[in-house]
């Protein structure tokens, strides 16, 4: 069902609930895993995903339309990562160590929802090292493989900013890799 | 003679063999190989072992899993939270319907009455007080022309006249341990001339002392103690006595 569409549907209080579970199928998948890759846990990822969707309920009647539904669901789900995220950092209160990137780290070899071989967690460890805006734009454009006028939409950075920064990080991340 | 062999004009064939579909499979397996290699256990030469992976090399393969049915459970999930109106804290738009039971079947109706004209009065009650209760409390400055300094002297001296009087109190209440002394202070000297001449002591002045005092009383000179309880012997004391 196309963008317009599903709107109307939504904003007709007799077909609100059957277009919100459509958009909810629809996108649940792909907004947990943008989630998921930021979270690395599970039941954060999964507590969050439920906020995003409970957001888009209260919110997507006022949605404009001026940018393509899954744009703006996107834009949530970044959103409400880059605050969980922030607000950990906030309640570890320290700026001695990331606490919060080892404790991620320490996830990834001990979660049971988590299967990849060595190289491939060590990637993961490598993202954990960037900042989480940077992080999330490598995901982006690396995992999702969206193109660059999308991110920025959804991060509302611009297009050169965002190559620069893709490039620092893929710089980053192979000087990692690179240490044994 | 063995003739010369010219290799211009031999067939240029190659004579290597290979396995079948070699070239085939080579870059499969030139990247398993890279891949296995970038896994390999540091040695003893890691510059040797190791090699710089660039995560172009490395599959992109999802890592995370999702617990089984997840997603088909997530709908029913967020469905329930939307009903039940289980919000995040953040949301302040929609209120948490509680289950009331007993109490939803209960009319909401206030019972309590006020007396007619109440709420009128009272604000004017409540201001008329509220101006009183203002000027009660209102704090008016005091300026004294007294300086702060001299105000502190006059309280330290008035203790200290205090400590003096109690100590003059105390003193004058103290028992006197010579009571010669209170009985020579209170005797004038007309009386002690005449205690003189009635026992004869005056006249006949056999001791240096009495000799004094007699001589100081008629010359108005100032007597001592000593001189004077140097004249009154034992005797003198025993015939008052008797």
């Amino acid at each position: 069902m196309e963008d317009k569409e599903l709107l109307e549907q939504f904003r007709n209080s007799e077909t609100r609930l059957p277009a919100f579970n459509t958009i909810v199928k629809q996108y649940q998948q792909k907004i947990y895993w943008h989630i998921r890759k930021m979270v690395i846990d599970h039941d954060d990822a999964d507590d969050l995903t439920q906020e995003v969707f409970i957001k888009v309920w209260n919110k997507l009647e006022s949605f404009r339309g001026d940018s393509q539904l899954y744009t703006w669901l996107y834009r949530v789900a970044s959103n409400e990562c880059l605050n969980f995220l922030s607000k950990k950092r906030k309640t570890y209160f320290t700026t001695i160590e990331d606490t919060v990137g080892l404790e991620m780290e320490n996830k990834l070899v001990s979660d049971s929802l988590i299967d990849g071989d060595e190289i491939q967690i060590k990637l993961q460890k490598a993202l954990l090292k960037l900042p989480d805006k940077q992080r999330l734009v490598f995901n982006m454009k690396y995992y999702e493989e969206m193109k660059y006028e999308e991110i920025a939409e959804i991060t509302g950075t611009s297009v050169g900013a965002l190559k620069a920064s893709y490039h620092l990080a893929v710089k980053k991340i192979e000087d990692y890799l690179t240490i044994d | 003679m063995k003739k010369k062999t010219n290799i211009e004009n031999l067939n240029k064939e190659n004579v290597f063999k290979m396995p079948e579909g070699y070239f085939e499979n080579f870059s499969d397996k030139l990247m398993q190989r890279l891949q296995q290699n970038a896994n390999v256990i540091k040695g003893e030469n890691p510059t040797e072992n190791s090699i710089n992976v660039r995560f172009e090399d490395i599959k992109k393969e999802n890592i995370f899993i999702a617990p089984k049915n997840y997603f088909e459970d997530l709908s029913l999930k967020i469905n329930t939270r939307i009903e039940l109106g289980f919000y995040s804290v953040e949301d302040e738009e929609q209120e948490i319907e509680e289950d009331l039971g007993i109490l939803s079947s209960i009319e909401k109706k206030n019972i309590y009455s006020t007396p007619e004209g109440y709420f009128e009065n009272s604000k004017v009650e409540i201001e008329l007080r509220a101006g009183y209760e203002n000027k009660k409390t209102s704090k008016t400055k005091i300026i004294s022309f007294i300086p702060q300094w001299l105000r502190y002297s006059a309280s330290v001296a008035a203790v200290f006249i205090l400590i003096f009087v109690g100590y003059g109190f105390y003193k004058n209440n103290q028992p006197d341990q010579e009571p010669c002394k209170e009985m020579l202070c209170n005797v004038t000297d007309d009386e002690i001339l005449q205690y003189l001449d009635e026992n004869g002591i005056g006249d006949n002045v056999k001791d240096k002392n009495t000799k004094t005092v007699h001589e100081s009383l008629k010359n108005n000179q100032t007597i001592t103690e000593e001189d004077i309880l140097g004249e009154i012997d034992s005797k003198s004391l025993d015939h008052l006595e008797n």
